[in-house]
């Protein structure tokens, strides 16, 4: 339907939505930085998928037992000092109480340095669902793409090795 | 049945009154449009605010912050316009007319608006890269921070009432480090030739 056939209303309601999705990347993003289960699993409605290859995740409690494998137990002040991600060019597509989103993430990790770098590229392709009212993840599809999934997996079982050796050289 | 449904209609009568005290009042069409437009007004604070720190830009940096404009990074607290720009002046060094930074840039990202009548506050993140001290003329990150800002409505127009520059990776400690280091090293030469 064109703009011009729209009421002023239906008009207002369209930029509260995109608005209201654009929301959900910053809060997800805060949640992810703060490694923060609960605000992260509140995002995703009750029948949500996670994907990012051959991983999916079908409804909350999947999706929790997932993440509190991925966030370590913290103390309430905790600051992320290690990582965070950058969500940017979000391309909202909306259908009455459904949209759908592509965007583009980069998540950067702290260097031998301390400065940040760049580690991963990816890309969202997300589908969402107002549920009572408030627009949720119903499925998000998480694709690695610089690196690539294989590239990155190898990383990833380096990095923990690495973490592995350090706790164990902690706790020796 | 009768009776039943005036009893039902008598309490019906009764919860109006009850239910407008307690269920907040839906947002007319303008408020919606203010409230999209007050957040639209903030976001570009934001950009503004880089634009300014790369066009090294003194006065249009100080002109984004209020009559009571405060700006804080650790220890360092600036209050009002006039000690803030002398802040400001001593890291720009009299930049000249059509100045083109090829050194920094700053990316602002994620930032949480919350709007409450005049005042608002908002949580954000920002990256500043810098050409790499390799040599190689590419950008490298050097600075992931978390600003926690407020504003205020000052005739009409919002501006920055106190921002709150919260470095994080490296933290302020690395980063001091990281800074004098760079102060020892020889300037680098832009990529395609001396200014």
């Amino acid at each position: 339907m064109s703009r011009a056939a729209l009421s002023v209303e239906q008009r207002l309601q369209l930029l509260e939505d995109k608005e209201d999705i654009r929301q959900i990347i910053i809060d997800y993003a805060s949640a992810l930085d703060a490694q923060d289960a609960d605000a992260y699993i509140a995002l995703f409605a009750e029948e949500a998928e996670w994907v990012n290859g051959g991983m999916v995740r079908k409804g909350k409690e999947e999706i929790r037992a997932l993440v509190a494998g991925l966030f370590p137990t913290k103390p309430d002040d905790f600051v992320n000092l290690e990582t965070f991600e950058v969500t940017f060019h979000p391309r909202i597509e909306l259908n009455g109480d459904r949209a759908k989103m592509r965007s583009g993430h980069l998540l950067f990790r702290r260097g031998p340095g301390g400065n940040p770098v760049p580690v991963l590229f990816g890309r969202y392709e997300d589908e969402f669902i107002r549920e009572d009212g408030v627009w949720k993840i119903l499925r998000r599809v998480d694709i690695p793409t610089i690196p690539t999934g294989e590239e990155y997996l190898p990383v990833i079982r380096a990095r923990q090795r690495i973490q592995e050796q350090h706790i164990k050289g902690a706790k020796g | 049945m009768r009776r039943a449904a005036l009893l039902a209609a008598a309490l019906a009568a009764t919860m109006p009154v009850a239910a407008t005290a307690k269920a907040p009042a839906k947002p007319t069409l303008e408020q919606r449009v203010q409230r999209l437009e007050d957040e639209d007004a903030i976001r570009h604070i934001f950009i503004a605010y880089a634009a300014a720190l790369d066009g090294k830009n003194a006065d249009a940096y100080v002109a984004l912050f209020a009559k009571n404009g405060q700006w804080i990074n650790g220890s360092i607290v600036r209050k009002g316009p006039a000690e803030i720009h002398a802040l400001i002046d001593g890291m720009f060094h009299n930049t000249p007319a059509g100045y083109v930074n090829k050194d920094s840039f700053e990316l602002t990202f994620h930032p949480d608006i919350k709007v409450d009548g005049d005042r608002a506050t908002s949580r954000s993140e920002h990256v500043l890269f810098r050409r790499h001290m390799d040599g190689s003329g590419l950008p490298q990150a050097v600075l992931f921070g978390r600003y926690e800002d407020e504003f205020i409505r000052e005739n009409g127009v919002w501006k920055i009432l106190k921002r709150v520059d919260i470095p994080t990776i490296p933290t302020p400690e690395e980063w001091g480090r990281i800074m004098r280091a760079r102060q020892q090293q020889p300037a680098q030469p832009p990529a395609g030739g001396a200014q």
